[in-house]
């Protein structure tokens, strides 16, 4: 498995307009948002889990990561994003907006690695998030 | 590295895609996300130098401004990101 640092190094050498096709491209991301999830996973000792959710590992494993850490559910959105992107990409290639959506994607993928790696130094990232429901209900 | 760091190159992704996409504004709903949008704004600029020009609204007042409302009723002026000069510039100020 990559490092979070090699994962953010490569994101950021795709730059803003990548030239992979649009199906390769999304495959690589979603590679990379899995595989940052699973550092988090690794990180509080859990096994990451194969399993699917709306036919998505990303998606089981981001729900997978929020057990017990409700401010892990900050990066719920830049994942759904990351699943929406992966779809419109290998949907639309011909799209003549592809090399927007292309970087979006990108952004949104290095969104979710910068969060992941930021969590595992600063345990209270996250915190404040309107998405930590958990947090929230138990303090108000 | 401190939270606040962390906190700055999220923004500062958020940011600099927004501009990549050509967007003026982006559109806010939560006090938290909009402050901390415009001060890792003002943070990324003064700590690294990284100038960004993107404005924060909130989504009411965006809406306001459609519906015709004036930008001194919706308290534009009261964001720490200044977007007055912006709605001149588009005719909504």
């Amino acid at each position: 498995m990559k490092t979070l640092a090699d994962m953010e190094a490569r994101l950021q050498a795709m730059g803003a307009h990548s030239v992979s096709p649009p199906a390769a491209m999304a495959d690589e991301l979603l590679e990379i948002g899995e595989q940052a999830l699973c550092h988090w996973l690794a990180h509080g000792e859990v096994v990451p889990t194969e399993a699917k959710v709306e036919g998505f590992r990303l998606l089981a494993l981001h729900r997978q990561g929020c057990k017990g850490e409700p401010s892990f559910n900050a990066c719920r959105e830049s994942c759904r994003e990351l699943a929406y992107h992966y779809n419109l990409l290998h949907l639309e290639p011909e799209h003549p907006q592809i090399a927007a959506r292309m970087a979006m994607a990108r952004a949104v993928t290095l969104h979710l690695c910068l969060f992941v790696s930021g969590k595992l130094q600063v345990p209270e990232l996250g915190d404040d998030c309107c998405s930590s429901q958990t947090l929230r209900t138990a303090t108000a | 590295m401190a939270d606040s760091d962390i906190s700055t190159k999220l923004v500062v992704n958020l940011l600099q895609t927004a501009e990549a996409c050509g967007a003026d504004v982006i559109a806010t709903e939560c006090p938290t996300c909009h402050s901390g949008l415009e001060m890792h704004q003002i943070r990324a600029e003064t700590e690294y130098g990284i100038k960004t020009t993107v404005k924060m609204l909130y989504f009411t007042q965006l809406l306001g401004l459609a519906l015709g409302v004036s930008s001194r009723k919706l308290g534009i002026h009261e964001n720490v990101s200044d977007a007055r000069g912006l709605l001149k510039a588009k005719g909504l100020a």
